[in-house]
């Protein structure tokens, strides 16, 4: 074999490595951000069966109850948005929100349940209670359009992984050196994820926050990168 | 040229559905049922123009919530269908009024002004690169109706 084409060949074989990483890359991601979704989802219905205990059984009130179910579902919501990848927080903050504060939710629910036009204040003290138990009820469900997708992005993502599971295993059963090669799958895998996963952070701080698109290509030039760098040095 | 159809002239009732599907609802207009089942749980606001009829639904998830776009045609049948939504993000439908001859300006989410333009003829668009962000659509390349926005991020 020329210099030449063993240069070309290790060219190639670095390239088809920094690809394996970035299917590991894609999975990750898409795996950790579906996890984190569905632990919003447990968590917020948890709390909200917490809740709902606590007011049936006297330890406090519904309107205490309905208060709480509103402040602690933003603050699961932040917990999770932190644990999510860089591309899954800057897809969640790419749109401003516009919630309702607690009393337009009050007074929306009492239309709802009551009748247009009703006021709160004019509802009796079961009534009230009523209002203020679906908004405790409301505040443990998540739009279960968005966790099914998620459910299904999350099969995607294993199904990469297992794709780049499978493309390693491959490359260390026709290795000479087995040893070596699994340790350097285990590598350039490993730096793929985490050069993702650190694209993704430092783009999202070059674009600002809310931009997936931007955070996404920065996610997959860092795996690739980091995956190419490790390969090239192994 | 489009105007608001009175309170009562659309009727909704809300479909059972499956803990994970997203919530559907059967609606009539002045008295004459919609074929289909349309996703969407409470009925924000309802317009006709040319015979055409625009409805507002939302999907009932105060902390999440989605707001659904529907025209109808004539026979009621379902033309286009539109869904603003965001994960871990929410809205608030707010009306802020009507502008002749085919539009609706209001407020959902993105800190920003939507309108919905009726178009007289059904228009091309493309996949994932011709509607704002946020908002969504079944695969397809044509639409009945734009709908416009400049949504800003959360910070």
């Amino acid at each position: 074999m020329t210099q030449g084409n063993a240069a070309d060949r290790s060219a190639f074989e670095n390239a088809i490595r920094g690809l394996e990483a970035d299917i590991a890359n894609a999975g990750a991601h898409l795996a950790l951000d579906s996890a984190a979704r569905q632990s919003y989802s447990r968590q917020i219905a948890q709390m909200a069966a917490e809740l709902r205990a606590a007011a049936s059984s006297g330890r406090i009130t519904w309107a205490q109850a309905a208060q709480q179910a509103q402040e602690t579902r933003n603050v699961i919501m932040e917990v999770i948005r932190g644990r999510s990848t860089p591309v899954g927080r800057a897809m969640a903050e790419q749109l401003k929100r516009e919630g309702r504060t607690l009393n337009d939710l009050i007074a929306r629910k009492a239309q709802q349940m009551y009748g247009n036009g009703v006021r709160f204040d004019a509802l009796t003290p079961n009534q009230r209670n009523a209002v203020y138990a679906e908004i405790v009820a409301s505040a443990g469900r998540s739009n279960p359009r968005v966790t099914t997708a998620m459910r299904r992005l999350s099969h995607a993502g294993r199904g990469l992984l297992f794709v780049s599971l499978a493309l390693s295993v491959y490359t260390v059963a026709t290795a000479e050196n087995k040893g070596q090669a699994a340790a350097r799958e285990v590598a350039i895998t490993g730096a793929g994820i985490g050069g993702g996963i650190a694209g993704g952070a430092l783009a999202g701080l070059a674009c600002g926050p809310g931009a997936p698109v931007c955070v996404a290509v920065g996610a997959f030039v860092g795996g690739a990168l980091a995956a190419f760098g490790v390969s090239s040095f192994w | 040229m489009i105007h608001a159809l009175p309170e009562g002239a659309v009727t909704l009732r809300r479909l059972p559905v499956a803990e994970d599907a997203g919530p559907m609802a059967e609606l009539a207009v002045k008295g004459r049922p919609v074929p289909q089942p349309v996703p969407g749980a409470v009925l924000e606001a309802a317009f006709e123009c040319d015979g055409r009829t625009l409805l507002f639904l939302t999907d009932d998830v105060p902390h999440e919530d989605a707001l659904q776009v529907h025209l109808l045609d004539e026979r009621q049948q379902l033309l286009d269908s539109a869904t603003l939504s965001s994960m871990y993000s929410t809205g608030s439908f707010a009306l802020i009024g009507m502008e002749p001859p085919r539009s609706v300006r209001f407020r959902f989410f993105g800190g920003t002004e939507w309108v919905v333009e009726l178009l007289d003829e059904p228009a091309v668009r493309l996949p994932l690169i011709s509607e704002p962000r946020g908002v969504h659509r079944r695969l397809g390349f044509t639409r009945h109706f734009k709908v416009h926005g400049q949504p800003q991020p959360e910070r």
